[in-house]
Parts: structure tokens; sequence; C-alpha cells
């Protein structure tokens, strides 16, 4: 049977289901264009599912990059306001210690203010007072509007907004080829990952946003976007440290942010350059695990006696125009906005790339200005304007999920918690698997935070598999294998900092699902 | 406090070396504290189910001679192992824990997740098959608890199925639950076994459970019947009327609890002391002679030997720091890969290599510090290295007979 996607034509064809493709395909639909997205893969799961989850103010950037910071500072304002229930607000510390420059600090307070970012200079006694771990050392620190962001739920929200405005949206569907005909893209040639099948869309104007993997696409295209692959390594401490963010004090440099999310918190990052083939397998290194903590012990001292929950690293896909780099620092965190009908002569064609989480909302827009310019059409962007749907606000009339524990709590009677430390009840595991929404744990967890809490058992995950047997009607020797995934793809975070109690609860881990178990035989068919 | 022996860990080596120091006319005091890996205990001991690459051993005793050189079996040796684990096979029964399986060959227990493991001997309770066992066409009645979720049935049922059995599964609901669940901690596999305790619970289950239970040939449920002893089981046993086994839970394991408290009971019943909650902190050595443990905040204990029995990694028997493996209390030499990077490998299934960590000792398990033997020191169970619980399956057989061979140097060498 041809997929009935293919018998469709579309204004637009956005490839990439991470915050910007999806970003865009909510703007494209918004403005009324028949938008389809792909995802080879599931959604998040590139650079929109491996960062710090900080909304930053933009003082990280103020000093090297105005530019980027006055994005910022303008997403910030206006994320809090169409993703309230996505951000944490707590405002952040910038702090100098003694060995730091106080120079950079006056640098950074008078280029917030000329950017327009709110800055306050509090003296180090009132910073220990609202932020009791910070390094008591400290000799300055700046206040600024910093805050977490639950890049997840944003990917979601933008997901069901872009449903819900007509759009068709894809996950496991890879683009292995972008059809194109006398110097113009047609359309995208597709592979169901799942199913194998193969076939073509059409669609006037295809968008390039698949984040370090956009190098690929633009190649199948026959045009080339130079990509810097700059993978950052972040570590997981399985309590919230600190209240504020807490960034340091001199130009950007490794483990200088801690950011608090929900119950943990989390350290970052590196930036080192790293080859494409590994962006689809990223380990943390024992050296990286090292810089981190270094750094972060300048920040927080008490880091240094947390208990570690996991390590993990995503890539950033900044943009080369200087092949010299090393480090990826020196490269602009802006974004790359590119018309191939100018840049190479291939019409139909729009990559958007660079950037960050934070400016998502404003690439989709430039993206999707792009695309209507080109296909002529008139409506002006309202992504800023109009909140992201929030289920809390409409329970009943949700028709997709976004806080499914709260609309699991009203619509079902058993409110039984699968994973504790994440509180996700048996209601909303159940939906999620019967809306067909995960078919494995790790979609599970994605969905629902399943198993990203804090305890060393895990035994959320043989809940959920069970799940998937009896309410998913997966075969047990798939959910058998899936599980056994699962709990390796936990202990790939794990190792990495495998000491403490962090290998104690990986032995314990182990104990229950091997020992106890016997899940290894299930891996091993 | 003056005692012959201390013991520091309450987990399996220390209560049975306990037992048999107490049972020998010693006076013996145990230090217990935090929750030991009964609390995961799959209702079967197993003495060596798997050679090093992995392959289900079906005579354990053959094995031995193999072992990596620093095993503890290899200290005890090849002979001493079969007659150490017939005295705990008797001591463990004497405790009140009744139990099927022989040294000379290995038995299969089915996991929670439906898979067969080797192992040594088993709880009466248990579902087990001999090696060889044909399942074929054979009828089992599958029976889970409405909102229990930490009996993976789903697994046992397809497994049990892939051996050609004929499973069907039902689960049951229990009275007292009606409308009542909200977390999980009330449906534990311990909360559930308190109520089955009560005789009025128990009789209406096992009633539901025969009646479901009918043209087959024997009834597999979790292992939530019997906290303190084995009455529960018999009683649904009589019930139902037909062979009536049980399968492990995920944690807490009401097989392992229901260990712990035969072993303490039969351990304070010969007139051991167990101090319960007391972390032992510190120990105070006098050349290479522990004089005293302390908790920091109790008396200090003392006494002529003293038995460390604090567990691996997650009992916090060794401890991973940042550069180096750690035995925390006396700081004995431990054995250990220098580089972490060595310490783990990244497949989690592949053996790791932190799981044969352990403390170094001599052939009476006596350990060192800074390279001399501590006199009258010894350690026993997880806290030993040379050998893989997870890879190997030996890990309750290393605790019992290293216990056991403990008791026996420290009453032989007086």
């Amino acid at each position: 049977m041809r997929n009935p996607i293919s018998r469709k034509e579309y204004d637009v064809i956005i490839i990439g289901g991470g915050m910007t493709g999806m970003g865009t395909a909510r703007d494209c639909a918004m403005r009324g264009l028949r938008t389809l997205l792909v995802e080879r893969n599931d959604f998040a799961t590139g650079a929109s599912g491996r960062n710090h989850g900080l909304l930053h103010s933009g003082a990280r950037y103020v000093v090297n990059d105005p530019e980027s910071a006055t994005e910022c500072i303008a997403e910030n304002l206006i994320l809090r306001r169409i993703a309230r229930n996505c951000v944490e607000e707590h405002d952040g510390l910038f702090i100098s210690l003694p060995e730091d420059d106080l120079n950079y600090q006056t640098k950074l307070f008078e280029a917030c203010h000329s950017a327009g970012i709110p800055a306050d200079i509090i003296d180090p006694e009132e910073a220990k007072r609202i932020e009791p771990v910070v390094n008591p050392a400290l000799i300055g620190a700046v206040r600024v509007p910093d805050g977490s962001i639950d890049p997840f739920r944003l990917v979601q929200a933008n997901e069901l907004d872009a449903r819900l405005h007509g759009a068709d949206i894809l996950s496991y569907h890879e683009v292995i080829d972008v059809l194109s005909s006398n110097g113009r893209v047609v359309g995208v040639q597709l592979r169901d990952n799942q199913s194998g099948d193969q076939f073509e869309v059409r669609g006037s104007v295809v968008v390039n946003a698949a984040g370090i993997w956009g190098s690929h696409i633009a190649q199948m295209a026959g045009v080339e976007v130079k990509m810097f692959p700059s993978k950052g390594a972040l570590l997981i401490f399985a309590n919230r440290v600190n209240k504020m963010v807490i960034n340091r004090c001199h130009k950007a440099s490794n483990g200088d942010i801690l950011v608090p999310d929900g119950v943990v918190t989390i350290l970052g990052s590196t930036s080192d350059r790293v080859p494409l083939s590994e962006c689809d397998d990223m380990r943390v290194t024992p050296k990286e695990v090292e810089t981190l903590l270094s750094e972060g012990t300048k920040l927080v001292p008490i880091l240094a006696s947390t208990r570690l929950l996991r390590a993990y690293a995503g890539v950033r896909p900044l943009v080369v125009e200087d092949d010299g780099e090393v480090s990826g620092r020196g490269i602009s965190r802006g974004i790359v906005c590119l018309d191939h009908e100018k840049r190479d002569g291939l019409a139909g064609f729009v990559t958007i790339t660079g950037g960050k989480l934070m400016t998502y909302r404003l690439m989709a827009e430039m993206a999707t200005d792009l695309v209507c310019r080109k296909l002529n059409v008139k409506r002006k962007c309202e992504t800023a304007m109009i909140a992201l749907p929030d289920i809390d606000e409409n329970p009943e009339d949700a028709p997709a999920p976004l806080h499914r524990s709260h609309r699991a709590a009203v619509m079902r009677e058993d409110k039984m918690f699968v994973c504790e430390c994440g509180k996700v009840t048996l209601g909303e595991i159940r939906d999620t698997i019967a809306d067909g929404e995960a078919e494995t744990l790790t979609q599970l967890r994605r969905r629902t935070r399943m198993g990203m809490g804090r305890c060393p058992g895990r035994f959320c995950a043989m809940r959920s598999a069970r799940l998937m047997c009896s309410v998913g009607g997966k075969s047990a020797a798939d959910s058998g294998q899936d599980l056994a995934d699962f709990i390796n793809e936990r202990w790939k975070g794990i190792y990495p900092v495998g000491w403490d109690t962090t290998l104690a609860d990986g032995q314990y881990m182990a104990s229950v699902y091997q020992g106890l178990c016997g899940l290894d035989s299930f891996s091993r068919r | 406090m003056t005692f012959d022996t201390t013991i520091i860990g309450s987990g399996l080596s220390g209560l049975i070396a306990g037992i048999a120091l107490q049972k020998r006319g010693q006076r013996v005091a145990i230090a217990a504290y935090g929750q030991s890996t009964l609390g995961s205990f799959s209702g079967s001991f197993d003495l060596l189910g798997y050679d090093a690459e992995g392959a289900p051993l079906s005579h354990p005793l053959d094995a031995i001679g193999s072992l990596r050189s620093d095993h503890p079996y290899l200290k005890i040796g090849t002979e001493r192992v079969a007659a150490l684990a017939e005295e705990a096979k008797t001591l463990l029964t004497e405790a009140g824990l009744v139990l099927k399986g022989d040294v000379a060959t290995n038995h299969s227990r089915i996991t929670p997740m439906g898979v067969a493991k080797p192992a040594w001997l088993s709880l009466d309770d248990c579902f087990t098959l001999d090696i060889d066992d044909q399942i074929t066409d054979l009828r089992v009645q599958l029976v889970g608890i409405e909102g229990f979720l930490d009996f993976p049935a789903e697994f046992i049922c397809a497994e049990l199925e892939r051996q050609g059995a004929r499973v069907s599964f039902n689960t049951l609901p229990i009275t007292y639950f009606k409308g009542k669940r909200k977390s999980p901690y009330e449906t534990r596999a311990t909360s559930i076994a308190r109520l089955m305790d009560r005789d009025d619970e128990l009789r209406d289950f096992a009633a539901a459970v025969a009646i479901t239970a009918e043209g087959s040939d024997v009834v597999v449920l979790p292992a939530v019947f019997g906290l303190a002893t084995n009455d529960a089981m018999l009683k649904l046993r009589q019930i139902v009327g037909k062979p009536t086994y049980v399968i492990a839970t995920l944690p807490p394991s009401l097989l392992g609890a229901r260990v712990q408290t035969l072993l303490r009971n039969h351990f304070t019943e010969l007139g051991g002391t167990i101090f319960y909650d007391t972390k032992i902190t510190s120990g105070t050595l006098e050349g290479d002679k522990v004089v005293s443990v302390s908790s920091g905040y109790a008396e200090a204990i003392t006494a002529s030997h003293y038995i460390l029995a604090t567990g691996s990694f997650q009992s916090h028997g060794l401890v991973a720091e940042y550069r180096q493996v750690v035995e925390p209390l006396f700081r004995l030499d431990v054995s250990y890969d220098k580089s972490r990077t060595q310490w783990t490998n990244p497949d989690l299934f592949a053996p790791q290599p932190y799981m044969a960590y352990g403390v170094i000792t001599d052939a009476r398990f006596q350990p060192y510090r800074s390279g001399i033997v501590v006199r009258n020191l010894y350690a026993i169970g997880s806290v030993l290295c040379g050998h893989d619980a997870l890879a190997q399956a030996d890990g309750t057989g290393v605790s019992l007979l290293s216990a056991l061979a403990v008791a026996n140097h420290i009453c032989n060498g007086k």
C-alpha cells in the first residue's frame, strides 16, 4: 500500500524533528501552509534533547557576540510568555572568583545594558544570601534573568500546535534523497525506518532543519553547507543543588554553567570538534568528566560531594566560515538561514541552522519568512504572540499529551506511580502507549520522563516494559530486548561517571536486572 | 562490651558466620546497618552458575579448579568446598529454611523474567526445574495480583511458552486493596505479604487461585507468601490442592526478608547479640591487631576476633573514590585496576571488572593492611576480591562458604 502522505502536495517539507524543525512546522502551519515535517528518528533526539535546558538571558554571549545576546533576551521574554509550562523562572548569577578579572564583570554589565538585558551587579554577600551554595570565595556577582526550560516539553508543545494547525508530522521517516528538477528542489525521497518502505513526497519548498546532520541533507541536494560538529558534554547531579543558574563571569569556557532543572542539576559543558561520524553515538570521555568537575566545583564547591547521576553529550550544529577553528567557542552561536536559490542557484531549498535552543522560535520565523516569500504568502508570523497549547487550562479538549500526569490524575482512577521519583503515573504511561506515542521505552522516557529520576533501581523501566506488552501489544521477546537496550543506554550515561555512589547504584541496577532477572539473556538473542 | 567475635555486617555472610560461631560456643556480636543484598534475593543460592565464558554449569564442583587464581573458593580448596557447602545447607535448614537442591548438580531457578538460571539450593517455595527437565505441554497457571506491578508475568509467560509449556495467565484482586491503591509502596511484595499473612485474606485469595487453576498441572505465583516462615505457603498449597510455586518479584524480596528473619532469629536464639542500626565507622588498630570498632555514638565494641562482612560497592563495603578503590573501615589492601577507565565496561551485560574488586586476603581470609596481615581480622562475602557474582553466579556461595571457612579458622586457631 502506498503511504497516504505520498499522495499529498505540500507547500513546505521540513526535515528534522528537533526544536528548530518543530518550531518551523508550527510557524508554517500557523501561516496556512500545507506543512509536512519528517524526522528519521524520534523527536528531540539530537541536540534538542541533549543540552543544558538553559533559558539564556543572553549575558553568556553579550561580550563577544552581542547579536546572539540580543536575540537571546528577546526570545527569553517571548518564551516566558508563550511557553509558560516549559519554563522555570529563577534568574541566574554570573560570579567572579579571585582568579577572575573584575574588568570582565564591568564589561559584561555594560554590554548587558546596551543589549537590553536586565542586569544588576550585586554584592558578593548578597549573592551568598540568595544562592547559599555558591563558592563563598566569590568577589563579584551579576544577576541576570536566566532560567531553565524543558526542551522535551517545548518540542512536544510545538508539535501539538503544528498538528492542531493541520501539519503532518512524521517520526521515523528518513530523507534518503532530495529530489530536484531543472535547478529546483521538488520534494524528498523518504524511507519509513520502521517498515523499510520508501516513497516520494512532493513539496514546493524543502527546509533543511536537521541540525548537525544538515550538511548531509545539503549534500543530497547538491549544495555544500560546511558544518562544525561541536560536542558538548554535560553531567547530571542527583539533587537540585542551586536555586539559580550559576555562570562563571569570564570568557565562555568549559564547565562554567550550572543549571537547576526540576529535581536535578546540570553542569556543562565542553566544546570540542568531533568527526561527523561520531555524532550518532556520543559518549562522554573521562577527560571531559574531569574538566567539567574541576571547573564545576569552582562554581559550587559541594558539587564535589554531590551524587552524580549520569553524563551525556550533544552536538552543536555550528556553521564554519574559518577552517582554522578548533574548539568552536570562537564560532558565533548566531542564526544561519541560507536561501540556496540566491547562494547556489538551487530554488526551493532553505537551510536553517546555527543558533540555539533559545532562539529556535526566531530561527523558525526567519525560515518561514523566507519560505513565505518564495511562495508569495503574505501572512505575518504570530508565534511570538500566541501561546503554545497548555493542557493545564483545558484538560478535556486536549487532543495530545502535555502534562500527561495531570491529565491522568483527572481522568483515571489509577493514580499509582510507575516511576516514583519522576512521579509518572500508571494512567499516564498506559495512555502514552495506548495512543501509539511510544513504541520503545526510550520514546516513553522522552514523552513522560519515566526513568529520568534519581532512583538507582529503575524498576519503572520493568513496569513500563510490562505495559508495552499488555497495552502496546509488543511481544515479550521484543519488549525484553527493548528493556535490555534501555537499561544499557542508562549505563552509557553512568559508566563515564562510575565512581562513588554512582558506581554503587550501577551495581545495584545490574544486580537486579542481570543477576535477579536475567535480562542479559534478552540482549544476547 | 566485649565479645569473642564481632561481625561487621548482617547480610547473608555475616549472619551465617555468626550462627556458626555461636553454635560452637562463642559469644558473638553482629553490627547491623542498612539493607543487605538479601533485599534483591532470588529465592535461590548459587555456588557457581557459569564458567568463564558465560556457559551455564551443570556440575559446579568440577569447574572450581579452573577459576581465577584469587577466587575465594581456591583459598578454601576444591575438596573443602563440597564439605562446607553441605555444612551451609545444614545450618540454613537448622535455621528453618526449607530447601531443595544439592551441591553435585545445579538446577534451574526461574527468574522474574522467566529465564532459567543455574542454582545450587532453592527455597522450597520456588518454581525450579531440573537442568534437563522438559516442560513441553506442562499446563502452567500463572497468577498475578491486580495492581501489583513488580511481577513481570508477561515475560514469564512468554519464556515458559518458548520452552513448550502451555501457560494461561490471570490476575486476581486482593479484597483489601479495592479502591485504596495509590502508590507502589503499598503494593510492594513485602506489603502484600503482610496482608497474606492474615488468615482471612490468604484463604480468600487461595480459594480464587484454586478456581482459576482448574485444569492446570502447576500453579505459579509471585513470591508474596510468608514473610517470616513458609506457613502461608503451606496453607496456600493445601487450599489450591496442586503443585504450587512462587517466582521472585522485583525488590524488596519477600524471600530475602524471610531468610533474613529466620537467620537473625536463629542467631539470637543461639545467644548471639545483634546491634541494630549500628554503622561501624571506625576501627582501632594496635600494631597488626584490631582492638575495637565503634559507631562513634555508642560504646566501642571489643572482641578477640573481628569479621568484616560489609559487602561490595552497593552495600558500601567498598568505596570507589575518584581515583582509587578503598575499603573504608580499616583501609585494607584492595585489588583493583589502577586506571578508572578500566573499572567498567561500556556494555552493561559484559563482565564488569569492578565486580571482582575487593579486599585481598591470605588463604585463611585474613586481609592485609599495607602488605601486613591483620592478625585477628577476617573478611567474608562480597567484600572479597576475585569473584564476579553477576558473570559467574557465585555470590551467595562465596558468602556462605567464606563465612563457614572463617568460622572454622577462628575456632580451630584457638
